[in-house]
């Protein structure tokens, strides 16, 4: 009996695991030496890759920047409001990108809320490099605040005590100890937002558009791509997967070292 | 030196009312869970504010919500050991040690710190562990490191909460004996919480049973037994 069970659950694994395998391993044998070289030096692929990652790295930084205080808040408090701040945190999770897009363009388009302000002070972000950055930041910093703040709980408040009683400030306790404490769980947040930020679609396609050079990140290139070219695609597609892998690989290396 | 703590807390629909102190032999605070002992420590350290009260050690007012003093917990100079020691994880037992020295005016060189975090060590036979991460430390180890680094900062007021309840039976006993003895050898105020009348009995000296947030006795243990005020009292010192 329980050799079945052994069975079944390995096979159910292995199903899944070949699923997750199988898309990356058909794409890699798809893809040719002379498609890659045409790849790289299609004139979508630098720029797209660039604004990737300029981008992503500006979305993760504030992502970081107002990420880390909030969710240290957050694993601190136990009140309703933070409750409360908590789900609206998350919900951009449980949203579909293709409605934050559009929810974006109602906050910040010409006749938007915020929009219109800005308008005033001509300032347009609809279908710009900041824009990216926005629909970037909305999806992901989700993912790091939620991984951060279960990280923080972890640190244990009389920890934090005695550091101060030790004669540390407040910030010298969360700098020296309570960040070094939740580094594991901060480095998996960030890796994940910036997966998320790096890989996002719908919402840049519909706040930012798919302009070259101006708002054409890697997923809207190979989306771009596609239309035209597949084996171009695949080719983009290869070089965000080694993307992927090369974050993951940064992961294990910074979990490692903690 | 002595030291006297008048404190009204309220934290989380809980409310604590007591007076304590004593002189440089350490006092004994024993209660069931939840009676607010810990309470009592956050307090004197200065982590939850006080509604009303004083908290004196010698001639030094820590706190007076009379005379509106509130000296800031790093500027308190009181050693809290925490239930479970908070050991800071990430860092080395002798950078455990030595973190009172790198902070605000005690900040010396590295060279300087780990000097004296080893002489501290020393003291307190375990300078063979200076090099050894704290996770990997067995819970008497980690009492001794724990005692170190409150020691290095030299407190005017040792905290210690349950300092015995981490370890196995069997280690406990001889870790209790030789944690009474370096208490009483330090000469120094101290407070020592515990739920378990045999770390009293140990420490001998006064003791402060604590029954829901108030104090429901004060006496030597012997005092206690002979004449409990009540029931509670009685039961919880074993008359």
């Amino acid at each position: 009996m329980r050799r079945l069970q052994r069975g079944v659950t390995a096979s159910l694994g292995g199903v899944l695991v070949l699923l997750l395998a199988l898309p990356i391993v058909a794409l890699v044998f798809s893809a040719t030496a002379e498609g890659l070289q045409r790849g790289a030096s299609h004139p979508m692929f630098v720029p797209a890759l660039a604004l990737s990652l300029r981008t992503t790295v500006v979305s993760l930084a504030l992502t970081l920047v107002m990420g880390t205080p909030l969710a240290w808040w957050l694993s601190r408090g136990e009140t309703r409001t933070a409750r409360v701040v908590e789900w609206v945190v998350n919900l951009p999770i449980l949203i579909p990108p293709a409605v934050i897009g559009v929810a974006l363009l109602v906050t910040f388009g010409r006749s938007g809320a915020v929009g219109e302000l800005l308008a005033r002070l001509d300032i347009t972000v609809p279908f710009s490099a900041a824009a990216v950055v926005l629909a970037q930041l909305i999806v992901s910093a989700p993912f790091y605040v939620q991984a951060a703040a279960n990280a923080f709980r972890s640190v244990d408040r009389d920890t934090l005590i005695v550091a101060e009683s030790l004669g540390a400030s407040p910030w010298s306790a969360f700098a020296r100890i309570a960040i070094p404490i939740a580094r594991p769980g901060l480095v998996v947040g960030a890796t994940l937002a910036w997966a998320r930020a790096l890989g996002e679609f719908g919402a840049t396609l519909l706040f930012a558009g798919n302009m070259t050079e101006r708002t054409q990140t890697m997923p809207l290139a190979i989306f771009s791509a596609l239309e035209s070219d597949v084996q171009l695609s695949v080719v983009f597609s290869l070089i965000f997967v080694a993307i992927g892998a090369a974050l993951f690989g940064a992961l294990r290396l910074l979990w490692g070292r903690s | 030196m002595n030291w006297s703590a008048e404190l009204h807390v309220l934290t989380g629909g809980f409310e604590l009312k007591v007076e304590l102190g004593g002189n440089r032999e350490p006092v004994s605070l024993i209660g069931p869970n939840g009676s607010g002992k810990t309470t009592v420590l956050r307090a004197i350290t200065g982590a939850l504010p006080l509604e009303r009260g004083e908290i004196r050690v010698g001639d030094v007012t820590l706190a007076s919500t009379e005379r509106d003093v509130d000296v800031p917990i790093a500027a308190r100079e009181v050693g809290y050991i925490p239930q479970g020691f908070g050991l800071f994880p990430h860092l080395r037992v002798i950078d455990n040690v030595a973190f009172a020295l790198t902070v605000g005016e005690r900040r010396v060189t590295k060279e300087e710190r780990h000097a004296k975090a080893r002489v501290v060590l020393k003291e307190l036979g375990c300078e063979a562990l200076a090099e050894r991460r704290v996770t990997r430390l067995s819970g008497g180890e980690k009492q001794r490191v724990a005692i170190a680094r409150a020691l290095i900062a030299k407190p005017r007021l040792l905290l210690l909460d349950e300092p015995l309840s981490a370890l196995d039976v069997q280690t406990r006993r001889s870790v209790r004996a030789a944690l009474v003895e370096r208490l009483h050898a330090l000469k120094q105020p101290a407070l020592f919480v515990t739920h378990d009348v045999r770390d009293v009995a140990a420490l001998h000296g006064d003791v402060i049973v604590l029954d829901a947030g108030r104090v429901a006795q004060r006496g030597t243990l012997e005092e206690l037994r002979e004449n409990p005020v009540n029931d509670f009292v009685a039961e919880f010192v074993g008359s």
